[in-house]
């Protein structure tokens, strides 16, 4: 088991970082759209600023969830990838036309209707792939995808059309908004005002929350009832109260204008949650059918993909550590627009 | 393991595929829409910028 499940992990601390990186990004987006009032323009480039030089190195967490399914656990992957066509097409699109919409306007030359449609695409992007994200983690969870001799036996639409689903698409949107929005009243430091706008999106996107949060464990219960069962084992209560903890946290510290403590509490809250539906999953990959176990490919495969991901690890840590050090450098020079090529 | 018994036991896979050559159709024409966009914004003397000397050499 050691090896499957120190895989497993692998997976799942690859998703963490993908949602605290990549999905501030999606997030970012989500408030280009919405930008409104005085400032509209103003918050739109400190999104860009913030989104600015790492906007695709984000992917490689997404890349790595991927690579490590098909190699370590090729019957989840075939599962997943055939039973989630649908939507997992859906968020390809998304992702291709956000990133291709986000770059085109960057480079542009003129401000105009066609730059503004740009940022409608880039925005409507943001949107609906987070929920389709969060749909299709659901949809894992709600045991309604089933296998039959290694194949899909549900259908193209089991899952992900549940209403369990829906709701976790929806609590993906609303956790990436509060987060994009937490960040950026850090990254906004010395300009008070749009910090103010931030904090405002953030304090209003984190009580949306609430409600979601209740809303999708309420729905857990009929529509996805072996993950909620897991949900009474010894570590729930605790993993609910840090969760707690951080999320009021995280409104109390916006509240107060701490803003370095709401990043760390909101960064807390998305790691909790993200490993609450882990521990509730384990140790199924596709509920109720799929787990880590039944799925591994050969031994010397997941020797090798463990030893690889250790290398791996070793490069990309201080890779990504480095990028960020130099982006949050720029970060205290003022930001120029189109200063950058 | 032919290609044929490999395939996705989706049907209807012409769907997803006109998808994707519709979208990088679309990205296509709109990157040759931006380039073109920002030679004529960047070039003194590309032809059908305003202002731009009528037979300018340099244009293309």
């Amino acid at each position: 088991m050691a090896v499957e499940l120190t895989l497993g992990a692998a997976i799942l601390v690859a998703l963490v970082l993908y949602a605290l990186s990549g999905g501030a990004d999606y997030g970012g987006g989500m408030w280009d759209l919405l930008a409104l009032g005085p400032r509209a323009q103003r918050q739109r480039e400190a999104i860009e600023h913030a989104i600015g030089p790492i906007w695709e190195a984000n992917h490689v967490w997404l890349i790595l969830v991927i690579v490590v399914l098909f190699t370590g656990f090729p019957t989840a992957f075939a599962v997943i990838m055939t039973a989630l066509h649908i939507p997992m097409t859906a968020i390809l699109v998304g992702i291709v036309l956000r990133g291709s919409a986000f770059v085109f306007r960057r480079y542009d030359v003129r401000d105009d209707a066609v730059h503004r449609r740009r940022s409608t695409l880039f925005g409507a992007a943001s949107f609906f792939t987070p929920f389709l994200l969060g749909v299709c983690l659901g949809a894992l969870a709600s045991g309604e995808i089933r296998v039959a001799g290694g194949r899909v036996s549900s259908g193209f639409l089991a899952g992900w059309t549940g209403p369990f689903a829906v709701a976790c698409g929806l609590f993906a949107q609303g956790l990436f908004a509060f987060l994009a929005a937490t960040y950026l009243t850090v990254d906004t430091e010395g300009e008070p005002d749009l910090q103010e706008d931030f904090r405002k999106r953030a304090l209003a996107s984190g009580l949306f929350l609430a409600p979601v949060a209740a809303l999708t464990f309420l729905l857990a219960r009929p529509w996805a009832p072996q993950i909620f069962a897991r949900l009474t084992s010894w570590w729930a209560p605790l993993l609910l109260a840090v969760t707690s903890v951080c999320a009021v946290g995280a409104l109390a510290a916006l509240w107060a204008r701490r803003f370095q403590w709401a990043r760390v509490a909101a960064v807390g809250q998305v790691t909790c949650i993200l490993v609450g539906w882990g521990l509730a999953q384990y140790p199924h990959v596709v509920a109720p059918d799929l787990t880590l176990t039944n799925t591994a490919t050969v031994p010397s495969t997941l020797y090798a993909l463990r030893s690889a991901l250790a290398v791996g690890a070793v490069v990309l840590f201080p890779a990504f550590s480095y990028l960020l050090y130099v982006f949050k450098r720029r970060q205290t020079l003022p930001p120029k627009r189109g200063a950058s090529v | 393991m032919r290609t044929a018994d490999a395939v996705t036991p989706m049907s209807g896979l012409v769907v997803p595929f006109v998808t994707f050559t519709a979208v990088y159709v679309f990205l296509s024409v709109i990157l040759v829409y931006v380039l073109r966009r920002q030679f004529l914004e960047t070039h003194p003397n590309a032809p059908g910028r305003s202002g731009a000397a009528p037979g300018a050499s340099r244009g293309g």
